[in-house]
């Protein structure tokens, strides 16, 4: 496709940075949901927990929601955390629905996967198996790759507003 | 007769404001041209502390914030907004390195049961050299907390792995001046650097 290829040329040629970072990532799909940006933040080395966020897309016809994630580690939870006048406050949340043809967004500070109990801290390049569950569609296994924790914000960000 | 005592309370009020902002904001400010991130009170808060740093010795406000500071509350317990935080704090006192000032990143516990000295000591020196960690007992961090307007609570805990809610603003400090700026979560950690500087300029 002539446009496709053009866009591609120029992104090229202007060194466009966020798709090439996102070229990176792998994509996880299991025909309904497709999950990308799968990263976690490196942690010091006796950290006992570590966040992870990613892009989760429905390309189904109806509503789907992620009820759980399971990784091995003592407790993985999805938590929220909500800005309330500069105090950050975190929940636990029991899903996250992400309605067809559109994505949601695990980034820093809001919705984020907390692996919880860790025996040893979180380096640059560390792969973390994981399975996302949803109500509709099932498992979904990914990995998520560790990132430093300054990049993440930027990288999440990048990605979603393509 | 109510109606009376509304007005003179409201006139009161403007008049208190209006007084606030004239010593805020009146020519006496030399660091005018710095602000843009100005909270009602926010000269009420107090920059003091006795707590325990990152090596094990009690410090105090004096021997901590005797150069420029950025000071933040978290706990490193916390995956999210806290080691981002930390990193944007330490990343800004790099470019501040760079441009020849000399400004210390502090980071102090919202969860002293956890965050002993040695668990700061190997979290600070992720994120800058110099960035000092403090912790205490649960009073002297309460009374930190209380001085400079910072919220936390821990959530109950189930278990080991229990969270806490606290403010996520970054302060800056100035010897003898105290808090004369704090910086939202959203600033990037140029804008903080900038910023900073234009402080520590016209101190």
């Amino acid at each position: 496709m002539p446009f496709k290829f053009l866009a591609s040329a120029i992104a090229l040629m202007f060194g466009c940075s966020a798709v090439a970072e996102e070229a990176l990532f792998d994509t996880f799909e299991n025909g309904v949901i497709s999950v990308t940006v799968a990263v976690a933040g490196e942690t010091t080395a006796n950290a006992k927990a570590a966040a992870g966020y990613f892009i989760v897309t429905n390309q189904g016809p109806t509503e789907d929601r992620l009820i759980s994630v399971t990784a091995d580690f003592p407790k993985v939870m999805i938590h929220a955390t909500e800005n309330k006048d500069g105090v950050m406050a975190m929940k636990m949340v029991d899903g996250v629905t992400i309605q067809p043809g559109s994505s949601a967004v695990l980034r820093p500070g809001a919705t984020h996967v907390m692996f919880l109990g860790l025996s040893e801290g979180l380096s640059e390049g560390d792969q973390i198996d994981a399975t996302l569950t949803f109500e509709t569609s099932g498992d979904l296994p990914i990995s998520f790759v560790v990132r430093p924790i300054g990049e993440i914000e930027d990288l999440i960000n990048e990605a979603a507003d393509q | 007769m109510i109606r009376v005592y509304a007005l003179l309370a409201l006139g009161i009020v403007l008049t208190l404001s209006v007084a606030a902002i004239y010593t805020r904001f009146g020519a006496g400010d030399r660091f005018a041209q710095c602000r843009t991130g100005i909270v009602a009170g926010e000269s009420a808060l107090k920059a003091e502390f006795s707590l325990i740093d990152q090596n094990g010795r009690r410090v105090t406000e004096a021997d901590v914030l005797d150069t420029p500071a950025l000071v933040y509350f978290g706990y490193t317990f916390c995956p999210d907004v806290c080691p981002i935080d930390a990193a944007r704090n330490g990343e800004a006192t790099a470019l501040l390195d760079d441009m020849g000032k000399d400004v210390r990143p502090v980071f102090i516990t919202v969860d002293p049961a956890r965050d002993t000295a040695e668990v700061l000591s190997e979290f600070t020196e992720n994120f800058h050299d110099d960035m000092v960690g403090l912790t205490g007992s649960t009073e002297d961090i309460g009374e930190a907390a209380r001085n400079f307007r910072v919220y936390f609570k821990a959530h109950e805990a189930e278990d080991e792995y229990y969270l806490v809610d606290h403010t996520a603003f970054t302060y800056l400090t100035l010897p003898q001046e105290g808090v004369v700026e704090f910086f939202r979560r959203d600033t990037s950690p140029e804008d903080m650097a900038e910023r900073t500087a234009c402080f520590v300029d016209q101190a």
